[in-house]
């Protein structure tokens, strides 16, 4: 597979003066997280992902089939995507952190995955904050950055005038990071405009990648091997987070003898913006649906104080919340999946305020990307 | 109150962070130790500071009374019994408190209590603004310090989640944590639901439960998924209160994308009314669905 991808990103140029579109010559490849412990056997694992992506049927996914593919950790997906064919390989050498590279069409290759994420509690994509994404300059040089901020799932909040709505942006160029720090001045719109994707020249390499905030990495350069180079140094600095999430801050009895104690800590969203009406916030924080997909009914107990016990969509797992206007304190159980914390970050940057820091007791930053 | 106190040793937002500056860390909760007299003592939760070296045992009385019989056996404890019952260090244990934690309201009771014993136990005592020292003294004079006049606490926001349920929490509060554990057998697929899996996995602190605290939180438990079977979500779940288990008889999760995205708008309607009902105390009678 990597031989292929390799081949087919070399000869992109030769493939688009022979009229492919250029989208087809870019190799797509998607960072998916899967509920499987990372010490599973890969055969068990393959039964996993072979039981696992046929479960999700619609109209627009005809002719699917799984094969496998050339070692024991990959598997080859093939179906056609409202008529398209897409060929998408599945590689879970890690069961728990799968990458999944494919050279279709963008569009249907983002419906199939989105849906596949969607639907099965079992999937999701790898969230990377804004800072995440700011730090692929060790990289190599940033060549373009894109903007994407809406907040129109609180439609009814007219109590601010001051603040955007929706933001989008894209910037290409050497001037990219220039032209954004424009836009985080502090007169202009430092709340709204959380990183959405950044395109990075590979130092050395022949690489040109495209990383976006959802998890998605699409390669413009000519090499397989430094697009998947840049893939796994981020996949790995982003499991290193999940995982310092769950072994540092997830929440849960440890027992000793008789002796029992609460390991792990809240983890705080503290807001540059407070939260103007906290009715329609958490109301529509905890409605179900997108971009937060948290299901629950808020509990207020105060005018500036609600707790909320929810169960969120996305991972299928019980999530506690208590609400106050310049924070938010999220309780993951043991057992739990950082990522969880990682996409609700992600989501409070792109769906209310791109300055919105997530700490720790002490007050120090959770994360270090 | 054990939750504000596992937020002070954590340092949670919105709290002070003195406790924690002063690095104390919680060590047990609901822990049981025999003093050097076999008497046992059950401190509601401990905290202990290795920097301070010193460690506190909390006692709280929600009522007015102190037990003398409690207390003397507070007395007995040494501290090679917190080293080698509670795992805590010597270090930590070079000194240490047993702290009775009241009511502003029934100041004079416990004082008399602990007077009446000549115990050197601290008493904080708890007002609508914070807590202050009423009695005694800890042993840690920067611990003194934090207490006198008083140490300030906005309890709206204490963090309330560590423990989210005990054993004398009301039906909706338990309800309410209930739900979300339902969802997650939903979409494990299960169809069948034992009420003391949920009673283990909403109560941290089960394993070290007595068994009449574990009785009751399992009886909230039953009480909450047969008020949900008769009422709001009788649609999807019934109860066999012989078995103790709910069976799953219409699952969200097994329904395509968009039907699942409604069936969830349903199921948050109807659990915004459940929670109403049960406030409000109307409880529905179960009535068992006949094979038909």
């Amino acid at each position: 597979m990597s031989q292929m991808l390799d081949d087919l990103m070399s000869r992109s140029r030769a493939q688009v003066r022979a009229g492919a579109t250029k989208d087809k010559t870019h190799v797509k490849t998607y960072l998916v997280e899967a509920s499987l412990p990372e010490n599973t056997k890969p055969a068990q694992a393959h039964d996993f992902v072979e039981s696992l992506l046929p479960l999700v049927k619609a109209d627009q996914i005809s002719d699917l089939s799984l094969s496998p593919a050339t070692n024991d950790t990959l598997i080859s997906v093939q179906a056609k995507v409202s008529g398209e064919p897409i060929t998408a390989y599945v590689d879970f050498t890690n069961p728990r952190f799968w990458f999944v590279h494919s050279m279709g069409d963008s569009k249907k290759t983002d419906w199939l995955i989105a849906r596949w994420v969607g639907e099965l509690p079992e999937l999701d994509h790898a969230w990377f904050p804004t800072s995440f994404l700011e730090n692929c300059e060790q990289f190599g040089s940033i060549r373009g950055v894109g903007l994407d901020y809406n907040r129109t799932w609180l439609n009814k909040d007219d109590t601010d005038d001051t603040r955007v709505g929706a933001l989008t942006m894209q910037v290409r160029g050497q001037a990219s990071k220039r032209i954004l720090g424009v836009m985080r001045r502090q007169n202009a719109a430092p709340n709204e405009t959380p990183l959405a994707k950044v395109t990075v020249r590979l130092n050395g390499g022949r690489g040109l990648d495209d990383v976006r905030y959802d998890g998605k990495l699409v390669g413009r350069g000519k090499s397989f091997e430094d697009h998947l180079s840049l893939a796994s140094n981020l996949y790995g600095r982003y499991q290193s987070q999940v995982r310092l999430v769950e072994s540092d801050y997830a929440i849960g009895p440890e027992k000793s003898g008789r002796c029992l104690t609460i390991q792990g800590e809240p983890i705080t969203f503290t807001f540059d913006r407070p939260i103007q009406d906290m009715t329609l916030f958490s109301e529509g924080m905890f409605a179900g649906t997108e971009p937060f997909k948290l299901w629950g009914v808020p509990v207020r107990h105060a005018e500036d104080y609600y707790t909320v016990q929810a169960f969120d969509l996305h991972s299928a797992r019980p999530l506690a919340f208590e609400l106050s206007p310049k924070a938010i304190r999220l309780y993951l159980p043991k057992g739990s999946c950082g990522n969880s914390v990682l996409r609700f970050y992600a989501n409070l940057q792109h769906r209310y305020d791109a300055m919105v820091q997530a700490v720790n007791g002490s007050g120090d930053p959770v994360f270090a990307f | 109150m054990l939750n504000l106190w596992i937020g002070l040793c954590k340092g949670a937002s919105g709290l002070p962070r003195s406790i924690r500056d002063l690095n104390y860390k919680e060590h047990l909760i609901e822990w049981r130790i025999i003093n050097s007299k076999n008497k046992e003592c059950k401190p509601e939760f401990t905290m202990c500071s290795e920097d301070m070296a010193h460690s506190v045992l909390f006692e709280w009385k929600s009522g007015p009374n102190t037990d003398a019989h409690q207390l003397e056996s507070y007395a007995g404890l040494k501290p090679e019994n917190l080293q080698q019952m509670g795992k805590m260090s010597v270090n930590a244990t070079k000194s240490f408190d047993v702290a009775v934690v009241g009511l502003a309201e029934h100041a004079e009771r416990l004082k008399i209590g602990i007077a009446k014993g000549k115990h050197p136990f601290p008493l904080l005592l708890v007002h609508d603004d914070g807590m202050s020292l009423a009695m005694n003294k800890f042993s840690c004079p920067a611990l003194n310090d934090l207490f006198v006049p008083s140490f300030s606490v906005e309890y709206k926001k204490a963090p309330s989640q560590f423990v989210p349920v005990d054993a004398d929490s009301l039906v909706w509060e338990v309800a309410d944590v209930v739900i979300p554990q339902i969802l997650k057998h939903m979409s494990l697929r299960d169809t069948l639901i034992d009420s003391s899996v949920i009673a283990q996995a909403i109560s941290p602190q089960w394993q070290i439960m007595h068994k009449e605290a574990r009785a009751q939180t399992k009886h909230r438990v039953e009480e909450a998924i047969e008020q949900a079977a008769a009422g709001e979500f009788s649609s999807y779940l019934t109860w066999d209160s012989r078995a103790s288990k709910a069976s799953i008889i219409d699952n969200p999760m097994e329904f395509g994308l968009d039907k699942r995205s409604n069936a969830f708008r349903k199921m948050l309607k109807l659990h915004a009314q459940f929670r109403d009902r049960l406030q409000s105390g109307r409880k529905y009678e179960y009535q068992m669905r006949l094979p038909l």
